[in-house]
């Protein structure tokens, strides 16, 4: 459309209804001036004039036409009708909303815990080749079977964890944390790495030997550390002991948990922290 | 645009022919809608009805398309009255259309006319 004519088009489709209504009514009264000039009784004229002139609001209709700027607008006017005779019914505009906002709050629940539960794995090197191992039915085994397995040279590696809630001193606060504390080879077992720094390896730390070292999940360090870019420089007080931050894990690490929970600590298991793990009954679940 | 009925009655225009009889009639100076009907039906005899379901539609199809201006003025009864007159692209156009007519009516007479 040309942008002279379009221009004309918005400057008198506003007003145009009133103007015709205006034309109509003078035509309307000349046609019964008319009328009534030819001999009829001002009632007939009038009827007459009303006939002659025929259905006005087909009139208004076929003139706003011209003002039509084709599908778009008779999309905007139906979805401008549709928008009006919702306000009518507040209520049912509230329920529907509710409604069709829960089912897909449910729906997405579902799919998350499913995903989460059943079809997530963990950040791993191969998780399809993880295995959790069980002796005598116990879900813990003593730590010395299992470094004792380790030493067995058997065909696998294995890797040892134990959650365990543990205290970190912030500034004159304590704070519960939950810490995985695993065997040095820990990550190299199991696979992943560092989002920031480095993870640590059964090299720089073994049980007897005591590295006050932990690796942090990106969510402790965003909320703990407010994304301090250099954590890597500093210590966490853990259980009384200060620790220095090595690696912060990737934002979407998912830990052999699984259920999207991640540890905010990862230790290796040293003597420091247990003293009897050599010898003692300390239980260990193990890969 | 309708299908309009297939055969035209005396008085029904012929389709298309509204525009230029509009045209024409505002060359001849400002008009108001009543006046335009007016006029076509005494110099038509009669013979020819604007209907006003399709006269204020063409007239803003008319205007829009720049062929036709419209001012508000005074009638001759003295009231408000919406007047149309010519625009200098609607007197080309009205030179175009006429010729245009012309050589179909004389076309469609030759047909007629033949023996």
């Amino acid at each position: 459309m040309n942008p002279v004519r379009l221009w004309r088009v918005f400057i008198r489709r506003r007003n145009d209804g009133a103007i015709l209504q205006e034309e109509l009514q003078a035509h309307l009264e000349s046609l019964t001036r008319e009328y009534s000039e030819s001999g009829c009784s001002p009632e007939e004229a009038d009827r007459a004039a009303r006939r002659r002139l025929g259905n006005l609001t087909k009139v208004h209709e076929d003139c706003r036409e011209n003002f039509m700027l084709g599908a778009i607008e008779t999309v905007f006017r139906d979805a401008r009708y549709a928008l009006r005779a919702l306000r009518k019914t507040p209520m049912l505009v509230v329920v529907a909303a509710l409604s069709l906002g829960l089912g897909i709050g449910v729906n997405l629940l579902v799919y998350s815990l499913f995903q989460a539960v059943f079809l997530g794995t963990p950040t791993a090197a191969e998780p399809e080749r993880l295995v959790r191992l069980r002796l005598d039915q116990n879900s813990h085994t003593a730590y010395p079977i299992l470094a004792a397995l380790q030493r067995s040279e058997a065909a696998v590696a294995i890797t040892g964890y134990r959650d365990m809630q543990m205290n970190w001193r912030d500034g004159d606060r304590r704070v519960d944390t939950f810490a995985q504390v695993v065997t040095p080879n820990f990550f190299d077992v199991v696979g992943g790495r560092a989002s920031r720094g480095r993870l640590f390896g059964p090299a720089e730390v073994s049980v007897p030997k005591s590295a006050r070292i932990v690796v942090i999940s990106y969510r402790f360090w965003q909320r703990r550390f407010a994304s301090a870019p250099d954590v890597l420089s500093r210590t966490v007080i853990i259980n009384g002991l200060s620790y220095s931050v090595i690696g912060v894990l990737p934002t979407d690490y998912r830990s052999i948990i699984g259920f999207n929970v991640v540890p905010d600590l990862y230790l290796p298991v040293t003597t420091e922290l247990f003293p009897n793990v050599l010898d003692n009954r300390d239980s260990w679940i193990w890969r | 645009m309708g299908r309009k009925k297939q055969s035209a009655g005396p008085g029904e225009l012929v389709q298309g022919t509204l525009d230029m009889l509009i045209l024409k009639t505002l060359s001849l100076g400002p008009m108001h809608g009543w006046g335009i009907s007016r006029r076509i039906q005494q110099v038509s005899d009669e013979v020819l009805r604007v209907e006003e379901g399709s006269l204020y539609p063409a007239l803003r199809r008319l205007e829009l398309n720049g062929l036709i201006r419209a001012e508000w003025g005074a009638s001759e009864n003295n009231r408000r009255a919406r007047f149309y007159c010519l625009s200098v692209t609607g007197r080309r156009q009205l030179v175009k259309e006429k010729t245009h007519w012309q050589g179909l009516s004389q076309a469609i007479a030759k047909v007629m006319e033949m023996t």
